[in-house]
């Protein structure tokens, strides 16, 4: 079948020497699951035990439907909230350091611009918070990068969905992150922006090389941006395949019509729909 | 033909326009009508007898304007101080909510003979009374507004390590601004109303006292003169709030208002 032949799959535990060379923002994920406990006491599992591993300046895409705990495991590996059980380390250390250590960097499906700055200023803002001020020449540079040139001194109500999602990504960029997650941002855009955003993403993530994981619900939006793909599952949240991407970089617009393109897309349906199928019917 | 004319209209006008020409009926209504000025005088000598009674006017608005400065300004501290702590220690929440609750369900104007009696009948009881009034919706407008802050605003902060103080100095304070001025203009109303029930109660000067003798002689053309004088004062002061939000306040700075969501109070009398 085209499908195997275009593919080949990672296993979830394969051996790899990461933990060998603990240089650059590499991801181990170790059984690491999720409970929340509901109000009249019953456990909710957001995350079943999971583990996996994240390469330095890897781009990895988490992809589900609705409900199957992606943002949940995206925020547990930026230490955003406490997991149940399992850890998380990256570059060798606990996420917690890492994250104290303000090297991550966070994108959201809304911008979460603040309203009463201007794109300069909440570009400036973390460096702010984090006390090393961005020179203006780098928030310059910065809004070079991700075309927002001309904008700076914008606010975001005066902007457009993509532009203030350009702007949240140069925030991120802004504190030099090793490690950057990104949770659905492009998901409240129309088709013809995010087709765009997603070509720019790439082009910022060829100049700016960090470890990415990239949460969303576009399968084709995985496939194009990905080195690897983790399909999940939901009741309970869970992994249910680890695809690796062999597509050549840098990737064009045309390499989202390229059969291979779409040959990984239908893997990648087909292992999702394996996954709806492990819940009862 | 008057359609496209009265869109050529700036928009600035049409307020002013449509209240020179309510007034306009009003004196046509009068004169017409041939009613009695003890019953409805026409503008046109409520604004001789505002000219005459000017001295009469400005002694008392200054004691008024005492009264609702102090006790506005006392509202406004308590409201502002109570939210904030509030907002820190749930504990101290839960504790003063019902308290809270309780000042603002009991009708103020019962409180007030309460007031006279335990302070006097001077400045004290007045600005009580007023501050009462106005540290209600002040405290839950800005509860509301640091509480109303974006979770994922919270998650970003989390991100970088921000300190609890950073979170407020730089998420929570601001996203209740818009807030805090809304309640302020509510405050600033429910203050004037405050002074004028509290002049009713006990008092020999003031503008409420002013009402109050004036209908009992039914001097109404003076009546009225007092009541334009308190519109003046109203205005003059909401258009130092307006001022104030302007200079302080982003949202309105930006034009971006899509009106905070406002907590009213209950009819305050």
């Amino acid at each position: 079948m085209p499908v195997e032949a275009a593919a080949r799959e990672v296993q979830r535990r394969a051996p790899s020497d990461v933990g060998d060379h603990v240089a650059g923002a590499a991801i181990e994920v170790r059984d690491l699951g999720v409970t929340y406990v509901g109000l009249d006491g019953t456990h909710v599992h957001a995350l079943a035990p999971t583990s996996f591993e994240v390469a330095d300046r890897e781009f990895v895409s988490l992809v589900g439907p609705s409900g199957c705990g992606k943002t949940t495991l995206l925020n547990a590996i930026g230490d955003l909230l406490r997991p149940s059980s399992g850890s998380v380390t990256i570059a060798g250390r606990p996420a917690r350091e890492l994250r104290t250590a303000q090297q991550i960097g966070v994108v959201f499906q809304d911008s979460v611009l603040l309203p009463w700055k201007s794109v300069h200023d909440n570009i400036r803002f973390l460096s702010q918070l984090a006390r090393r001020p961005l020179a203006p020449e780098a928030i310059e540079d910065l809004g070079r990068l991700v075309g927002l040139d001309g904008f700076l001194t914008k606010y975001p109500h005066e902007l457009s969905g993509g532009m203030r999602q350009r702007a949240s990504i140069a925030r991120a960029l802004a504190l030099d992150p090793q490690l950057l997650l990104m949770d659905e941002p492009f998901g409240a855009l129309d088709e013809i922006t995010r087709q765009k955003m997603n070509l720019e993403l790439l082009r910022v993530w060829g100049e700016r090389r960090k470890t990415v994981v990239f949460v969303t619900h576009s399968l084709s939006e995985a496939a194009f941006l990905s080195d690897r793909v983790i399909v999940m599952g939901k009741r309970p949240g869970r992994v249910v395949a680890d695809v690796r991407i062999d597509l050549p970089r840098p990737r064009t617009a045309d390499t989202r019509f390229a059969p291979a393109m779409r040959d990984y897309v239908v893997m990648l349906n087909q292992h999702l729909e394996s996954g709806e199928g492990g819940e009862a019917t | 033909m008057s359609r496209s004319k009265l869109r050529r209209l700036p928009s600035t006008l049409v307020a002013p326009a449509v209240l020179a020409a309510v007034i306009g009926l009003w004196e046509l209504v009068v004169w017409l009508g041939d009613i009695k000025p003890f019953i409805l005088p026409p503008p046109s000598a409520v604004a001789v007898t505002f000219v005459e009674e000017w001295p009469t006017l400005m002694d008392n608005s200054k004691i008024t304007l005492l009264e609702i400065g102090l006790g506005f300004g006392l509202g406004v501290i308590v409201g502002l101080v109570l939210a904030v702590i509030m907002a820190l220690m749930p504990v101290v929440r839960a504790a003063l909510y019902p308290l809270v609750l309780a000042t603002q369900t009991t009708p103020k104007i019962a409180i007030a003979p309460l007031f006279i009696i335990w302070f006097g009948v001077g400045l004290l009881p007045k600005l009580l009374i007023i501050a009462l009034l106005v540290f209600f919706p002040v405290l839950i407008n800005t509860l509301v507004g640091i509480q109303s802050v974006d979770k994922s605003q919270l998650a970003l902060m989390r991100s970088v390590n921000s300190s609890q103080w950073q979170i407020y100095r730089h998420v929570r304070m601001p996203s209740a601004v818009p807030h805090i001025f809304a309640s302020l203009k509510l405050g600033l109303t429910v203050a004037i109303i405050g002074a004028i029930v509290a002049e009713w109660v006990a008092a020999n000067e003031g503008l409420g006292y002013l009402l109050i003798f004036y209908n009992s002689t039914l001097r109404t053309t003076e009546l009225f003169a007092v009541l334009l004088m308190l519109v003046l004062i109203a205005s003059l002061a909401f258009v130092a709030i307006s001022l104030l939000e302007r200079a302080l306040s982003w949202e309105a700075r930006l034009g971006t208002g899509e009106g905070a969501a406002t907590v009213t109070p209950e009819a305050a009398v």
